[in-house]
């Protein structure tokens, strides 16, 4: 029993902190600029794909995340592009340029790769505990994001979602922030993708499918439970990370285990549901 | 309707609660030392389910009551499967792990470095990086030799000049199969064509176009094409093509034959394996990675006359006929 108390908290932690960025990246596109994208899931794995190819090449580690989120950003532009210059679907556009990513991401670095522990970010860095490394990464990220929203550009970016033509009656490009938007919810993605990529040393070209139906989830809890951002997006992606834990802790047959994760959530739900209502009667 | 919010959370927690406590009271009451096995599975599949069922069947055999499972099962997710793997490794109540597949392997083998970890259904071990000296991973393979492989379709289909490799270039296991099927053909200087297909929908036009220019088809180690053996089957018989899977699956009409390990037999030896290290005191760098002893090849009777195939004499005796 008392390795429960030990390894759950730093695993929920560390699997919390690297998918808080994808729950930010969903945060962004169906949020901020309210627009759902399919590609945080494409991006997700191209992350990772690019920064497997380039830890094998020996490349700098934290080199490897910045080159990842700038290809992630690349792939958010084409979305972008795709969305908003030959006014495609937003769902079709995301779906294309995933399903197009998974053949780039079987060349550049095929069905799996294995990275030494040695060439990961997490050896680079003086701190040597993943947990505080990923700690750092996912606060930096989503207090530069929070910071970000805040500036001119990042207004302009929220009022986008809300009223497009205001932001063109301003005299700035809609559709230029609509694209920014994009860049900025894949490139944080993929970044996501990069640092699972570190944590785990493997690489596995199936191992990304149901990232968004992570992050989604994720959100959907986060928003319930509180309307700040950060707590929304942390809190959100630490809580269904959570779940999953005490499902795998709970040792059941594994067939069931997605289903007790359904019914964890529905008990969060249901929670919060109870506890609204009370507030409402006082 | 509270009341009912309420009464449905607190079933689904007692339930719940309830059933985390019963399995942590089902324990054999024998008084001598239990040893508990972490088992990891990659995902859910009939070879993998195959494998784990030998390697419980072996310890069970061996070890009697003394001997609990914890299963878990990652379903291919990387996260989830590096979850498990920590949560084994923080459990000091486990003795030895059972790593089925490649990232369970991968991820197990990253996360544990001292106790052992008996691994199999794993096509490429060397390629992992987990077998050194020193080393606490041993295990068996699932690869099949892919010269016998070879030898068996000419002495089935002597007139094969050029065949198609029907397989999905995003499986790791697939890939290593075709590159060393390529090396066995080129031996034999026998032409092949690639036929890939990245999901089951692509499996009906890619034969349909291949079929024609090819004299037999040949599948790797494919989960894509395994879950879709049926369709490719039906599809093989239509275009009169010999289909030969190197993989261990009954064959169904229209599949030649199959030739490949049996998994549970595969399990089993892991099993033993894991026995001889927890029990017996060896080392898992003396036992490495060990290929099953002996193939499987399986002929379907009714397509090898359909297809006026006959069996030839000198592999009577390896070859089972299926009806």
């Amino acid at each position: 029993m008392e390795h429960l108390l030990l390894t759950l908290p730093v695993t929920v932690f560390e699997l919390g902190c690297i998918y808080a960025l994808v729950v930010l990246a969903v945060y962004v596109t169906s949020r901020v600029i309210n627009i759902d994208d399919f590609t945080v899931e494409g991006s997700f794995a191209t992350g990772g794909a690019i920064t497997a190819t380039l830890l094998l090449h020996a490349l700098h580690p934290l080199l490897t995340v910045v080159c990842a989120m700038t290809v992630g950003a690349l792939v958010g532009c084409l979305t972008g592009l795709l969305h908003t210059k030959l006014s495609m679907h937003n769902l079709i556009s995301g779906i294309v340029v995933t399903t197009a990513l998974f053949s780039i991401n079987l060349k550049t670095v095929g069905s799996h790769a294995i990275i030494a522990p040695e060439a990961t970010l997490f050896a680079c860095l003086p701190l040597q505990n993943n947990a505080l490394v990923l700690g750092c990464a996912c606060f930096l990220m989503v207090g530069m994001v929070h910071w970000f929203l805040k500036t001119e550009v990042g207004f302009c970016l929220r009022a986008v979602g809300g009223n497009a033509l205001m932001v063109t009656a301003l005299g700035k490009s809609a559709t230029w922030y609509k694209i920014l938007g994009f860049m900025l919810a894949n490139s944080l993605s993929a970044c996501a993708g990069s640092l699972l990529v570190q944590h785990t040393c493997f690489f596995s070209i199936t191992g990304s499918i149901g990232t968004l139906i992570i992050a989604l989830a994720g959100l959907i809890i986060g928003t319930t439970l509180s309307r700040t951002l950060f707590w929304s997006v942390v809190g959100g992606a630490f809580l269904y990370q959570f779940i999953i834990a005490c499902t795998i802790e709970l040792q059941f047959d594994p067939i069931w285990n997605k289903m007790i994760t359904a019914l964890l959530i529905v008990m969060i739900m249901a929670c919060k549901q109870c506890f609204k209502d009370k507030r409402c009667l006082n | 309707m509270h009341l009912l919010i309420y009464v449905a959370l607190g079933a689904i927690a007692l339930s719940l609660i309830a059933g985390y406590c019963y399995r942590q009271s089902y324990k054999p009451l024998d008084a001598s030392p239990l040893i508990t096995i972490g088992i990891l599975q990659t995902a859910s599949h009939p070879a993998l389910d195959r494998a784990r069922e030998g390697f419980v069947e072996c310890l069970r055999q061996a070890l009697g009551q003394q001997v609990t499972f914890i299963t878990q099962n990652a379903e291919g997710s990387m996260a989830t499967a590096h979850a498990m793997a920590r949560s084994f490794h923080a459990n000091q109540s486990i003795r030895a792990f059972c790593a089925l597949g490649t990232m369970a392997t991968q991820v197990m083998a990253h996360v544990e470095k001292k106790r052992l970890i008996a691994i199999t259904a794993v096509s490429d071990a060397q390629a992992l990086g987990v077998i050194h000296p020193g080393t606490n991973v041993c295990g068996t393979t699932d690869e099949v030799d892919a010269d016998t492989l070879v030898d068996i379709v000419r002495a089935l289909v002597p007139s094969m000049a050029r065949v198609a490799l029907l397989y999905s270039p995003s499986e790791m296991n697939a890939v290593s199969g075709v590159k060393k099927m390529e090396t066995a053909l080129r031996k034999h200087n026998i032409a092949w064509v690639h036929a890939g297909i990245s999901s089951e929908a692509d499996i009906t036009p890619v034969i349909q176009s291949i079929a024609p220019s090819v004299d037999a088809i040949l599948v790797p180690t494919d989960n894509t094409v395994a879950c879709a053996l049926g369709l490719v089957a039906r599809l093989a018989l239509k275009a009169k093509k010999p289909l030969i899977l190197s993989f261990d699956l009954t064959p169904l009409p229209g599949v030649l034959a199959s030739v490949g390990v049996d998994y549970t037999a595969l399990g089993y030896q892991a099993g033993q394996m894991a026995f001889d290290v927890v029990k017996n005191g060896k080392r898992p760098d003396e036992l490495l990675v060990q290929p099953l002893q002996r193939s499987v090849i399986l002929v379907h009777k009714q397509t090898a006359s359909v297809l006026g195939v006959s069996t030839p004499e000198a592999w009577k005796e390896k070859i089972t006929l299926v009806e």
